[in-house]
């Protein structure tokens, strides 16, 4: 590997403080179903 | 700020007792440390071009990479380079890294000072998908990163970082930029000088 042009900005990036070894996961949406399903009343 | 995310490609020598199973850099041939940060040294030996031009020297209060040396830790800013590399050599395998610390950014790249990698990606025939399928189990198994289809690496890479790739100067704003030039009050002095000299 190597680059044949010249560079063009040098910028300074912190140590991320943390770094998760996977991708993080999706939030599950809620479904529609779920959202009008009907509440029940406690017995 | 973000760390970087950038692109490159390793050898993973099967045949080496002493590195298989490692990635390795297939220029300085620096074997990246498993589950490790790798962090930049500059080669530059004394006799060699660089270091006699004094451009850059092996010194323990000089930081990697130095924008004027060649030395740092090299990755694209797209697949695309990496993947025709890959092409080119077998037990060649490419990937995601992340960079941070400073960062010498050039038009189809970065150095960088720290790295680790992310992923690597699945070799795109199915011929050599099946000639290092278990070699590629045992790096990623080694480093705990994943092995991703090369269609899925990008996504993937974007959730740890950033990409600091710089935006292309449209060809007329250079031409724009030569006019400019050409008529700073600078050169014009310059060229009266001349005429006034004469």
């Amino acid at each position: 590997m190597g680059f044949t042009s010249k560079p063009v900005r040098v910028i300074e990036i912190p140590e991320p403080t943390s770094e998760p070894l996977i991708a993080p996961e999706p939030v599950p949406q809620r479904t529609e179903r779920e959202e009008e399903a009907p509440l029940r009343a406690p017995a | 700020m973000n760390p970087a995310i950038g692109y490159r490609f390793w050898r993973v020598d099967p045949d080496d007792a002493w590195t298989r199973g490692r990635l390795q850099s297939p220029v300085a041939e620096t074997l990246w440390p498993p589950l490790e940060t790798l962090q930049a040294e500059c080669q530059t030996r004394p006799g060699l071009r660089l270091a006699r031009a004094g451009l850059h020297r092996h010194d323990e209060e000089r930081v990697s990479p130095e924008p004027s040396c060649s030395c740092g830790i090299y990755a694209y800013h797209d697949i695309a380079p990496m993947t025709r590399a890959l092409r080119e050599e077998p037990y060649m395998f490419g990937g995601a890294v992340l960079c941070w610390g400073r960062i010498v950014i050039h038009p189809e790249g970065m150095r960088a000072q720290h790295a680790r990698p992310l992923a690597l990606c699945r070799p795109e025939s199915p011929g050599v998908q099946q000639r290092t399928a278990a070699l590629l189990e045992e790096v990623t198994r080694e480093y705990a990163i994943p092995l991703l289809e090369l269609r899925d690496l990008v996504a993937y890479a974007s959730e740890f970082g950033a990409s600091y790739k710089p935006e292309p100067m449209p060809p007329s704003r250079r031409g724009l930029n030569r006019v400019r030039d050409a008529l700073s009050w600078r050169q014009i002095v310059r060229r009266l000088g001349k005429a006034i000299g004469r």
